[in-house]
């Protein structure tokens, strides 16, 4: 999940920020300069690689902060089946 | 203390669908643009209504308690003109007061109304008379001048009462019309009306100078610098205040976050923990002038403290 997560995150990176290391611990926002148009973008490809509804799970975006965090909600949006 | 006075409730309640589907069509512009194929129109204004379900306010009141902040003045605009709506303002307010009730000594609220409403001016009076209300909230882009004399009823009102005047100035949705939110359209109503206390919302982020002379010239004329992460600086939105601080107004500037609107990639806890660190917006400003922006300022505005 977590190489799935990363490699959505590298098709949306700027071309600046395309070689930045990510681990869990990185900030999707600060660290690697994910604005609105670009968490849409993400939220997104995400809906499509693991067919969910994202958007309609989170409250907001800011939710998702590192990429652990963005891991975990897409784990838990699958297990219930797009329900919090 | 620090008191955001410039925020709304996330809920697509008090804003309409209509407001969402032009801020769709300015990202999905930049989409285009950027050829990224994958996103829809539609698909952005889903995002943008997921975002906000916060109808009581709850996610509010845990960001404002995560970023220090103790108290925040929901505005509640008057969209009856321009948008259709599910609720009139009498029903918003209704939202509003059982909110204001959910979180108590969390809240204030400043009610809008258009001054085209037939019966504006006994609408605006029946909430003062019957809630807790602490300002009135103009939405000029909806298609008046907040100098036009349909909306002095509104000001006697608010001069009776003590109570501010917040109006949005700057770029909205482009669903409405920016004609109306030059700044200096509210001078003649400020000048008529030298015991209200006037607002310029977005004041410290867009038409700046124009705003930082009017509050420097005009006594009774406020700003707020609410929506400052989406400024167009170059340098960064923590320049752009070290900038607006260093205009000797500071005994006018008001704290401001805009909630939601800068919610999409960040928390309330994340801007104020860059805002107020000590390399941040307030370094080189003194203690007294950062109390005076962060609350003290609006804190005077105010009719008194015991109205939240």
């Amino acid at each position: 999940m977590l190489d799935r997560f990363i490699n959505i995150l590298r098709v949306i990176l700027s071309e600046n920020n395309k070689d930045i290391p990510i681990t869990e611990e990185t900030d999707i926002f600060s660290d690697l300069g994910v604005e609105s148009l670009g968490v849409i973008n993400l939220i997104m490809l995400c809906d499509k690689e693991f067919n969910i509804d994202l958007s309609s799970y989170i409250e907001s975006a800011s939710e998702m902060a590192t990429v652990g965090n963005a891991v975990k909600l897409i784990e838990s949006c699958i297990l219930s089946g797009g329900k919090k | 203390m620090i008191i955001d006075a410039h925020c709304h409730v996330a809920s697509t309640k008090f804003i309409p669908v209509d407001f969402f589907k032009g801020i769709a069509r300015n990202i999905y512009t930049k989409a285009i643009a950027n050829r990224k194929t994958n996103i829809q129109l539609e698909g952005i204004l889903s995002f943008l209504l997921n975002q906000h379900k916060d109808h009581n306010a709850d996610k509010l009141v845990r960001e404002m308690n995560d970023s220090g902040i103790q108290r925040s003045i929901l505005l509640v605009p008057d969209f009856t003109y321009s948008f259709d709506h599910d609720f009139n303002v009498l029903e918003m307010m209704d939202f509003h007061s059982s909110i204001q009730s959910r979180h108590k000594n969390r809240f204030y609220i400043f009610l809008g109304v258009d001054p085209r409403q037939k019966k504006a001016a006994q609408i605006f009076q029946y909430c003062v008379d019957n809630y807790n209300i602490s300002g009135l909230k103009l939405y000029p882009p909806c298609g008046y001048s907040p100098s036009s004399d349909m909306v002095f009823p509104l000001y006697e009102i608010c001069l009776q009462n003590g109570m501010p005047v917040l109006l949005h100035t700057g770029p909205t949705t482009p669903t409405l019309d920016f004609t109306f939110s030059q700044p200096l359209l509210i001078d003649t109503a400020a000048k008529n009306f030298p015991q209200v206390n006037f607002i310029l919302g977005h004041g410290g982020v867009h038409n700046v100078e124009e705003c930082v002379l009017l509050c420097a010239y005009r006594d009774n004329i406020y700003l707020d610098f609410s929506a400052f992460t989406s400024c167009k600086n170059p340098a960064g939105w923590n320049v752009q205040l070290k900038e607006l601080f260093n205009r000797g107004i500071n005994h006018k500037i008001l704290f401001g976050t805009d909630w939601p609107f800068a919610n999409t990639t960040l928390t309330l806890k994340k801007v104020m923990s860059q805002m107020l660190d000590e390399k941040g917006s307030f370094e080189n400003i003194s203690k007294i002038d950062k109390e005076l922006i962060l609350s003290g300022n609006i804190q005077r505005l105010l009719l008194n403290e015991n109205n939240a």
